[in-house]
């Protein structure tokens, strides 16, 4: 009895323990704002999913991933599916004989929070997780069987059904089945039967359901799907190792003296425990870039700008979408025209509008362009850009709720209404729905909504078409709503990113209207302009460049012409102190921040 | 034992008998509502066929207990109760309704009980009339994202009318999620003959024709012309097909509707299938005008088209299309000299999309203030030209919205067509009853299981056509004919080159 309550009390430690590592390990908000996919609990929602091999198991990690936005909910979900997974394959193991099982165990199930954290989404998870379930129930019940053919029809029942729900689960199951029958059985014909059956079974699928080649059927959703098609040479160790290891379980045991085993076990679990510490260390620090710019960008999309802005800081990276994020932070909280070169920034990049087409590529392109056409009230480009996004991420709860604003902005009410309705039928985001419901029915044109009110007042009154340049855009919007201080400051900022001081000096002027003082950037954007020009910007009246900002050029021109003909020394020389001014960025094209080595002039 | 299952028997049939007695108007206690019920979708003074699906809706009125009481004119009584306002007719009950109503009419009485109160609200009465001519059993449609460029979500579908049942039968999922699946065509509403045409940066633009129980993709690109087709139409003997190669670039503007789409360049062609080639037709493809929005006579005799001069996206909301007609001779395969039936300037609007109706006396078209993609614009509207008469009539079916896509039963009664009138935003299928004297019913939309369907659908059904019967075609061949790299070519000046890219496409990320 003693025995029996210390062995629960030591799995419950366990299971908290497991419990908080993952709750701070896998940061299940930065997870769902990354990995959020559409779900709605409505039937031709889910048909569209019943039509494709995996398409099940998709809608159910769609459901799942739901988890992850209340973070100890989706704790508890991560907790459930790895400890799932280790059972598992600690059965498995079992079953494959291999001695040290709870090792081996352990150490997939925890190269599966790696994968899971930085590499797939929780839909190859269950379909892994499926298939290692199924192949589990099937030795189990064939062992109960006697042998007879009917091993057989359940074998094909099972892999028919996995290749439908999972498709690459059933990838996972055969290789199984085919491993044990061969290494374990010793049975060559019957490795051979469910060989040719596993391969052929999903060509009958492919007869029902159209898919574009019969590569979906057997990788769809399997961890890594889409490495695994190009075939890196990381991937292939990742899944080697697992073939290794059951193979040689099977292969070894008769060979294995436990005896040996006990003895090397000393090494063996701490070696094996530092190369898994030494793993996660590395692919944490590989990704630690990435990470903290989604996490940036996801307390950007929560409007916490100054959060955003501190990771932002930290991490001095110079990426477009970083920049992008920065410039948005900046400008939101009203430090853009004073910080904007304390932040990375890299001239000839339109990082503000994001027009230019080779940013496609960049990671939610869509979302980016449409929140900022939102943001200056260019309301038909943040509609068609958040159509985009639709068609891309298809219902996903931000896309659905902005598209209902949008509308509710142009007062088309009934097509808000639509949105908002496809938004009541996630049942993780029906308290999102009511809060919205309810705002409208107090005001159907939710003029109580500061940023509805805003953004309605910006609204364009005259059209435009054709292919403006970001600053031809940016000047029609000032020109638009000229009391706009987040248009005018994303004007100022685009002029002095992109060197457009003609349009600087024509607008500058008007920066009374918005702030109290000069901001810093610009009051060294009119001292650059006064050195090449010889006179101020025309309407600043009696204000003049501070006698501080003066002799702080003077000092920049100085270390400047002494090191003129070196502009590594240059760098060197002039980056701690003026790194973050315009004059340093418009020698060097960047500035110091987010740059670590010099930049040739 | 015996006595005891005869004695729960009786009970059971008491009760039954009791509750169902308990549902009845005989019982109900009402008071007379002065107006006729809102009902969503708006099934009220309508003609409907008599082999559509249930017109399930739900009751607008707030209420714990509802009743819809359907009377025909001979006195068949269907009911229908719910408490959540939801009405859904069984469908052999409704079908043996509309048999008994056949050319005729019935009425609909609406009760809906509050709370905390015994007495029923009785509405006004609506009639609505069940012609006598059928609608053609299956309707093929679009179904895509509202506004996009990104090729993605874009599914044709397949659904019978009578039923609520619907098949999709190309997803561009299918093959790859990258691909645009355009404007379907079917000769003489027949499921059997019918085109469709891909765009795809893998597989290229084939356009599959399927006949005589295959499908074929083909590759109408020629070194002259290297654009794909887009919209396309059947010669009634099903050896022609007239296409138009078309250049179009979506663009938005900044204030008023955000979508446009500018055609830079367009010319038709015919395309002959018997010889794999394409006619000697320089009257329908002029340098310097656009051609597009071909469309063939019930007869056969007449190419109907819309042209426009080539003028500078600068002037975009000068280009006024006229439209056209061209008489064809199949004897010789030749073509007349075009005539202009409506001109541009006259109306000063843009024609587009014109189709004659199946027995050749009206001509139908659409009118917007400019351009030629009226999908995009909320005043397009339908209008008719009394091909004998000449005279041009705008009929009652348009609204305030968009309307536009529409097409013909093959007995030229039904007129299906796409609107967004519902919010403006997002089209749905309207039909409506077009009777010998250019009169139409008030249109109706088309019936879903579930009446609320419609609330909360965010995507735009487009390019309806009525076919008589299922397509014939599975979606495994269509995905086989557009995944091969089998395609047929005209025999004379076919381009080599495989694949095809379009600037105006962004792609996104592929790590999502």
């Amino acid at each position: 009895m003693r025995y029996f309550n210390k062995n629960i009390f030591l799995k419950v430690i366990g299971y908290t323990a497991l419990y908080i590592c993952l709750y701070f390990f896998m940061n299940p908000s930065l997870l769902f704002h990354c990995r959020e996919r559409p779900f709605l609990l409505d039937a031709h929602f889910f048909s569209r999913f019943a039509r494709h091999v995996g398409g099940i198991i998709e809608y159910g990690g769609s459901f799942l991933v739901y988890t992850y936005s209340i973070p100890w909910f989706g704790t508890i979900t991560l907790t459930a599916l790895f400890l799932c997974h280790y059972y598992t394959t600690k059965s498995l193991f079992c079953l494959f004989r291999f001695p040290e099982n709870r090792l081996a165990a352990l150490f997939f199930t925890w190269a599966t929070v790696i994968g899971l954290r930085y590499y797939f989404t929780i839909v190859s998870l269950l379909s892994l997780l499926l298939g290692l379930l199924v192949s589990l129930f099937y030795f189990r019940l064939t062992s109960v069987l006697k042998k007879s053919p009917i091993h057989f029809f359940i074998f094909l029942f099972f892999d028919i059904s996995l290749a439908y729900i999972t498709a690459g689960g059933a990838t996972v199951f055969l290789f199984l089945i085919i491993l044990h029958s061969y290494f374990l059985q010793k049975n060559l014909k019957e490795s051979v039967l469910f060989a040719v059956s596993g391969i052929i079974t999903p060509l009958f699928i492919y007869l029902l359901l159209p898919e574009p080649s019969l590569l979906p059927f057997f990788f769809r959703w399997i961890p890594m799907d889409k490495a695994i098609l190009k075939m890196p040479p990381d991937i292939i160790i990742f899944y080697s190792i697992y073939s290794i290891v059951f193979v040689s379980a099977a292969l070894m045991y008769n060979r294995i003296n436990n005896f040996i085993i006990t003895k090397w076990r000393i090494i063996l679990y701490p070696s094996i425990a530092l190369v898994a510490v030494v793993i996660t260390i590395i692919t944490s620090a590989r990704h630690y870039t990435t990470d903290k710019i989604m996490e940036a960008d996801m307390w950007m999309e929560q409007h916490q700008w100054e959060e955003s802005l501190y990771i932002i800081q930290k991490i001095n990276n110079n990426s477009e979408l970083t920049r992008h994020i920065a410039i948005r932070c900046l400008c939101q909280s009203n430090r853009l025209l004073n910080e904007i070169f304390c932040f990375p920034q890299i001239y000839g990049a339109d990082i503000i509008l994001l027009s230019d087409p080779e940013m496609d590529s960049m990671l939610r392109i869509a979302r980016k362009r449409a929140d900022i056409y939102y943001e200056l009230g260019m309301i038909n480009e943040a509609e068609r850009w958040t159509h985009e996004a639709f068609t891309d991420q298809g219902e996903i709860s931000f896309i659905l709720r902005r598209l209902f604003y949008i509308n509710v902005i142009k007062k088309r009410l009934s097509a808000a209404m639509i949105f908002l309705n496809a938004l009541s039928k996630n049942p993780w985001i029906k308290p999102i729905f009511i809060q919205d419901m309810d705002s409208l029915q107090n005001n159907f044109l939710l003029s109580s909504n500061d940023e509805i009110t805003r953004i309605r007042n910006l609204l364009f009154k005259t059209d435009y078409v054709g292919p403006w340049t970001s600053n031809e855009i940016l000047t029609h919007c000032i020109t638009e709503n000229p009391s706009d201080r987040i248009t005018y400051d994303y004007l100022i900022a685009d002029c002095l990113l992109n060197k457009r001081m003609d349009v600087f000096a024509k607008w500058i002027a008007k920066y009374k209207e918005f702030h109290a003082e000069m901001p810093h950037a610009c009051e060294e954007a009119c001292i650059a302009y006064l050195y090449r020009n010889g006179t101020l910007p025309e309407g600043l009246g009696n204000w003049k460049p501070s006698f501080f900002m003066l002799s702080r050029f003077n000092d920049f021109l100085r270390i400047f012409q002494a090191n003129s003909k070196y502009p590594a020394k240059a760098w060197k020389a002039l980056s701690p102190s003026f790194g973050n001014t315009f004059w340093f960025y418009d020698l060097f094209g960047r500035t110091a921040a987010g740059s670590s080595s010099p930049a040739e002039e | 034992m015996r006595k005891i299952l005869q004695f729960i028997t009786a009970i059971t049939s008491l009760t039954v008998i009791i509750l169902s007695l308990s549902c009845t108007s005989q019982r109900r206690e009402t008071i007379n509502i002065p107006v006729p019920p809102q009902l969503v979708p708006d099934y009220s003074n309508i003609t409907i066929p008599y082999n559509i699906a249930p017109l399930n809706f739900r009751i607008k009125d707030k209420g714990v207990s509802y009743l819809a009481k359907l009377t025909s004119q001979n006195g068949l009584v269907l009911e229908k109760s719910s408490r959540n306002g939801k009405i859904i007719f069984p469908i052999k009950k409704w079908r043996n309704f509309l048999k008994n109503c056949h050319g005729g009419f019935y009425t609909i009485e609406i009760f809906v009980k509050e709370k905390h109160k015994n007495i029923w609200k009785k509405y006004t009465p609506i009639t609505n009339y069940v012609s006598s001519c059928p609608i053609d059993e299956h309707i093929v449609y679009r179904f895509i994202p509202t506004i996009h460029r990104l090729w993605a979500l874009i599914e044709i579908y397949d659904r019978d009318i009578t039923t609520f049942n619907s098949r999709c039968i190309i997803d561009n999922e299918n093959f790859g999620r990258d691909g645009c699946i355009n404007c379907h065509s079917f000769l003489k509403n027949s499921p059997d003959t019918m085109s469709i045409h891909i765009r795809s940066r893998r597989f290229g633009p084939p356009m599959l024709i399927g006949r005589n129980n295959t499908i074929k993709a083909y590759d109408l690109r020629t070194s002259d012309h290297p654009s794909p087709a887009a919209y396309h139409s059947w010669h009634l003997s099903g050896r022609f097909i007239a296409l138009s190669k078309n250049k179009l670039s979506p663009f938005e503007h900044s204030a008023g509707e955000t979508a446009d789409v500018w055609d830079e360049n367009s010319d038709l062609f015919i395309y002959d299938l018997e010889h794999e080639s394409f006619l000697n037709t320089p009257q329908i493809a002029k340098p310097d005008r656009r051609e597009t929005w071909p469309s063939w006579s019930a007869d056969g005799q007449w190419l109907y088209f819309c042209s426009a001069l080539q003028i500078p996206f600068e002037q975009f909301q000068n280009v006024r299309y006229d439209l056209m007609r061209v008489r064809f001779d199949p004897t010789n395969n030749t073509l007349g000299e075009p005539e202009t039936l409506l001109a541009a300037e006259t109306c000063g609007m843009s024609a587009s999309h014109p189709r004659e109706s199946p027995d050749g006396a009206w001509l139908f078209f659409t009118l917007a203030p400019y351009g030629n993609f009226p999908i995009y614009k909320n005043d397009a509207d339908i209008y008719m030209l009394n091909l004998k008469t000449k005279e041009i009539t705008k009929p009652l079916i348009n609204s305030d919205a968009c309307d536009s896509w529409f097409c013909w039963s093959s007995n030229g009664r039904w007129l299906a067509f796409a609107s967004k009138r519902g919010n403006g935003l997002m089209a749905r299928i309207y039909f409506s009853f077009f009777d010998n004297n250019g009169n139409f019913s008030k249109p109706f939309v088309l019936p879903q299981e579930n009446p609320d369907f419609y609330e909360s659908c965010t995507m735009t059904y487009n390019v309806p056509e009525l076919i008589t019967g299922p397509i014939r075609y599975s979606a495994l061949s269509f995905r086989n004919a557009i995944c091969s790299k089998i395609r047929r070519k005209p025999t004379t000046g076919a381009v080599q080159k495989e694949g095809e890219s379009d600037s105006s496409i962004w792609r996104p990320s592929e790590n999502r």
